[in-house]
């Protein structure tokens, strides 16, 4: 192992301290020292979590899957298609906790885990694209082929969202709202807890990203190293 | 179920799945170091 | 020398003919539309029969089976013969493959759902005014961003394993807005709503067609290279 690999070993583990560091100071403000909100309790805390996970999810993960399929189908690097398949793990890890929180936090304000409000839906179907996205991967043998058709289906899959967000939309304003909003008002300190909160989340993306393509580079190394290996064994 | 259980709930969730997925990338990129490091050593 | 529109109608025409020549894939087809009409009847009692959202649930769920089957058979006769190569070896534009493929399919697609429309018509008294027509159009719109997306989920699904599933896992979340739209224009025209129930749904659904063609003549070449 070179003295580079070190060197950015290093680098990422000062990055995942900084951003543990700030995912648990976030975690204490949104628990203990933001405002208790007066008509739904303890359970708009939740908010500080679930709203940064939306984040990740539909906006950082999947601009990264588009960006970077795009970037591929350009270049024809396939360090592009390994952040982008990295990027759409992610992304359904934080579409997952999303609609996980989301549902636990409907259930005391609205009455009911899921309705179908835009947002849900259009977050439970930008799931369904994420984890088609990964499945064609799964089942594609690896290789700049796999990339190309991945690339092709997550430039799709971006185009989908918003036409979706305003179908749904439009659905449910012809349908009779029986639920509220669910809305509130955000005082100044919840503000400041929510932006800890968002600033924190997005250094975890980037941190899980970085890991997570560092592991896809890796593994690639690895197996061209092996079949190098191999062509020298059968070259003595 | 008052809020607070709901909460709990939910903040468990996120970590249990957040902390798994780092489990699982902290596993895999040791053991992938490990095998870099043995195919090079054996060149 | 041919026009664009020439050589885009040679390549569909040739997919029809296939098809035509080995009927049973069609016939199959609509036979599947039928069984699935039939399979929602016996779920519903006959009050919730008469409803128009259960009765558009229906019809839509009748023309989206046999129109995924058809989407995936847009490729499947090129792989077999490698066919792909030497239609790809040909000095045709990539785009114009692209909408060939896309006109068979609608076809297709269309055509069953046609056939299926008049059996459900025929089950479920369906008024025979306008709104046949109507319901046709709106058949077409779907069958037109079915075919847009589906054309393109087939090409970069060709010779993997389990096509048909996955093919419909990666098509349908795409299509939500569209079945969104056609289910509320079914809703109206079923239940003889006045047709200002109609709104923009017709004119979301053409927009939708018309971005997915738009993409999937942009970045066909990059599947099939």
């Amino acid at each position: 192992m070179d003295d580079l690999v070190r060197r950015r070993r290093s680098v990422l583990a000062a990055w995942g301290m900084v951003t543990g560091a700030i995912m648990a100071l976030a975690a204490v403000a949104a628990l203990f020292l933001a405002p208790r909100e007066g008509e739904m309790g303890e359970v708009q805390r939740l908010f500080y979590f679930h709203m940064p996970c939306a984040w990740v999810a539909l906006g950082l993960a999947i601009t990264c899957v588009f960006g970077f399929s795009i970037a591929y189908l350009v270049t024809r690097n396939l360090r592009y298609d390994r952040i982008a398949a990295a990027a759409a793990e992610i992304g359904v890890m934080f579409t997952t906790i999303t609609l996980i929180t989301g549902s636990l936090w409907a259930k005391p304000v609205w009455g009911v885990y899921w309705t179908w409000e835009p947002r849900l839906t259009t977050t439970l179907i930008l799931w369904f694209i994420y984890v088609g996205y990964l499945l064609l991967r799964w089942v594609a043998a690896p290789g700049h082929k796999r990339a190309r058709l991945a690339a092709v289906y997550g430039v799709v899959g971006w185009v989908d969202v918003p036409i979706v967000f305003l179908s749904i939309w439009w659905w449910r304003t012809v349908h009779p709202r029986i639920l509220g909003s669910g809305g509130f008002a955000i005082a100044g300190s919840m503000a400041w807890v929510l932006a800890l909160c968002l600033a924190a989340f997005t250094l975890l993306f980037v941190y899980l990203l970085v890991l997570r393509v560092r592991i896809l580079n890796l593994s690639s190394l690895l197996a061209e190293r092996e079949a190098q290996a191999e062509d020298e064994g059968v070259e003595k | 179920m008052n809020g607070t259980a709901y909460l709990a709930v939910g903040f468990g969730v996120l970590w249990l799945i957040v902390g798994w997925y780092l489990y699982w990338l902290g596993r895999r990129l040791v053991a992938l170091e490990r095998r870099l490091d043995r195919v090079d050593s054996a060149r | 020398m041919r026009t664009a529109l020439g050589l885009v109608w040679t390549i569909a025409w040739k997919d029809l003919r296939c098809e035509l020549r080995a009927a049973g894939g069609i016939i199959t087809m609509v036979l599947l539309g039928f069984l699935v009409v039939l399979v929602f009847s016996f779920c519903l009692e006959s009050a919730a029969r008469e409803s128009a959202s259960a009765r558009s649930g229906i019809l839509w769920a009748a023309f989206l089976f046999p129109g995924l089957v058809a989407v995936g058979r847009s490729f499947e006769g090129e792989k077999e013969v490698q066919c792909l190569e030497g239609l790809l070896l040909c000095p045709v534009d990539r785009s114009l493959i692209y909408l060939g493929k896309l006109l068979s399919s609608t076809i297709l697609c269309w055509g069953s759902g046609l056939v299926v429309l008049v059996f459900f018509t025929a089950l479920y008294n369906v008024g025979l005014g306008w709104e046949w027509p109507a319901l046709l159009g709106i058949m077409l719109l779907l069958a037109a961003g079915l075919s847009a997306v589906g054309t393109l989920a087939a090409a970069v699904t060709v010779g993997v394993q389990a096509r048909g599933a996955l093919l419909s896992v990666l098509v349908l979340p795409l299509l939500v807005p569209l079945l969104v739209a056609a289910a509320r224009c079914s809703v109206v025209l079923l239940g003889s709503e006045p047709w200002s129930g109609l709104g923009l749904w017709p004119v979301l659904m053409a927009i939708y067609d018309v971005v997915f063609v738009a993409v999937g003549i942009a970045i066909f070449e990059f599947v099939v290279e």
